[in-house]
């Protein structure tokens, strides 16, 4: 009879009698309820540095209007992707910020941020999100844009922002994706995420700058200097299940976990290596258990611990979970899919040794200082 | 400006849906302001987005696909984590029911969310993976791994009516 008394103590659960009507006139009138900023605040002050260098530099340069980011590209070479914008918008005093990068240094992902400051800026965002989601409805599937060939060019919101790919990239395509973050900022505020990969595993070279009066301004962004990664070495501890996976290597970035691991045996299923270890019912098609003693375990493989003592999944094991990213709701963002690399080495003797590589998202832009380990395997590597 | 077609398409929606969506985002934050707060968003995303549905069933499953993203961001944040963890007050539950709500409550999500959709909403395990984007069998499993739990915890959560 438990599977009613749930039913019955869900419908029991009190709901606030009123929400029905306060949702209906708050629809109506279209007032968002206000959310807190989420960042972390070690994040959120580099963030305000950043953006206040950026802020500085450009009305040093005359009179910032808009804000464009290239990617080794030649400002003079983008053409109109949308022939003309919906809507022609005033851009006098507009103005947006670069809110925060944050790069990947394992594998060539940046995440850029940025925000508009005024109300014009906001509607020209919102302008740039409609044109995209017809785009998107009529060309693409989503909001993510992955071109057969990475000639992409899009000039958005009359031309003043700009948005440019290169030609030359060496495998995969170029990945791109732009959408709105909308929960988490102030009312007269709106950020982008940007995000790209380059497919390979070098730093990208940045430049920001934005459009004045048609002439845009650019400056050098060295990527490397928000790179961030800490790297553990674990190949001198010892794993419980050597037979299995030997971790080598840890990489820590902002965004991720990446665990380097090498074994003698061709990679299979965790749960029926480590079978006598799962619950007589558990075997799982993308997880397994690790049991940190007799009585209590730990699901999913990557976990990670924060300084507060708390500890979480990480996503990247859990199908599903792994495509819902942080800050961001209005646009699905989907991953390129590397939640594993694998590969495997011989050597002079002929010998094989299987490598993978484990990727694991924290779902949103984490600060490293309050990361205080890594549990992988039932193995705590610490970062500090 | 929106069309009063759509306004009272998603007043329909509020009316109709609203009490599930609330409970399904309680199973992940376990507080029903908190719940509440999200339904809100989730339906003016409804509004904002004006997706196009083919019927009533996919104009839910949208709703609570949403939801669930929308519950997840939630949780995810550190915004979330930092906060106090208050249990809200639910005396007035009976004890059985008190004991089976946070058993399941006590859950990992990936538990939690395909016991509540197969046992509250009464979808099959081959719906739910369609919601989930999963493949059935991965439901089914976590289904089968939800149970044991609840049984370790409860001394049984069977299927019997």
């Amino acid at each position: 009879m438990k599977r009613n008394t749930y039913r019955d103590a869900m419908d029991t659960v009190k709901l606030n009698d009123d929400f029905n009507d306060k949702t209906i006139a708050m629809l109506e009138n279209e007032t968002k309820p206000a959310r807190k900023l989420r960042l972390r605040p070690a994040l959120a002050l580099a963030c305000f540095a950043l953006a206040s260098i950026l802020v500085i530099t450009a009305a040093a340069a005359g009179g910032v209007q808009l804000f464009s980011l290239l990617y080794r590209s030649d400002v003079s070479a983008f053409e109109s992707y949308f022939t003309e914008a919906t809507t022609p918008i005033n851009t006098e005093n507009v103005s947006f910020t670069l809110e925060s990068v944050v790069y990947d240094g394992y594998t060539g992902q940046a995440f850029v941020s940025m925000k508009a400051l005024s109300e014009i800026g906001t509607e020209l965002i919102n302008q740039f999100n409609t044109d995209l989601e017809a785009y998107s409805k009529e060309e693409q599937k989503g909001s993510i844009f992955w071109p057969e060939k990475p000639d992409y060019k899009r000039a958005i919101c009359n031309h003043h922002m700009i948005i440019a790919g290169v030609d030359n990239q060496q495998y995969g395509g170029v990945y791109f994706a732009i959408s709105l973050i909308s929960e988490p900022i102030e009312d007269d505020k709106c950020y982008y995420l940007i995000e790209w990969d380059t497919g390979n595993f070098e730093l990208p070279e940045i430049q920001i700058g934005w459009t004045d009066n048609n002439e845009t301004v650019l400056t050098d962004f060295d990527l490397s200097a928000t790179t961030s990664n800490i790297v553990i070495d674990c190949s001198t501890d010892d794993s419980p299940y050597p037979e299995l996976t030997d971790a080598t290597e840890i990489i820590v970035s902002p965004l991720a976990v990446y665990i380097s691991t090498r074994t003698s045996e061709q990679y299979v299923n965790v749960c029926q290596l480590i079978g006598a270890l799962c619950d007589d019912e558990q075997y799982y098609n993308d997880s397994a258990s690790v049991f940190v003693d007799e009585n209590e375990y730990l699901d999913d493989l990557i976990l990670v611990k924060y300084t507060n003592g708390e500890i979480y999944d990480l996503f990247g094991s859990d199908e599903g979970e792994y495509k819902t990213l942080p800050l961001t709701d209005a646009l699905p963002l989907v991953q390129n899919g590397r939640n594993m690399f694998s590969y495997s080495e011989d050597d002079e003797n002929g010998v094989r040794t299987y490598c993978r590589i484990d990727r694991a998202g924290f779902n949103e832009l984490t600060d490293l200082s309050e990361v205080e380990s890594i549990i992988f395997m039932g193995v705590e590597y610490k970062l500090h | 400006m929106h069309s009063n077609e759509l306004i009272e398409c998603v007043r329909q929606a509020v009316i109709k849906y609203s009490d599930n969506l609330r409970r399904l985002a309680f199973t992940y934050v376990k507080s029903v302001h908190s719940a509440e707060d999200i339904v809100q968003d989730v339906f003016l995303t409804y509004l904002q987005k004006a997706p196009d549905f083919d019927s009533a069933e996919h104009e839910k499953a949208w709703l609570l696909r949403v939801t669930i993203n929308k519950s997840r961001n939630v949780i995810k944040t550190g915004w979330y984590r930092s906060r106090l963890k208050l249990t809200e007050e639910r005396g007035y539950l009976l004890p059985e029911q008190s004991e089976v709500l946070e058993a399941v409550l006590s859950l990992a999500e990936k538990y939690r969310l395909p016991i509540h959709l197969y046992y509250y909403e009464g979808y099959s395990i081959e719906e739910i993976a369609k919601l989930l984007d999963t493949n059935p069998a991965t439901v089914g499993t976590r289904l089968a791994r939800a149970r044991g739990l609840l049984r370790q915890s409860l001394g049984g959560f069977e299927d019997e009516a």
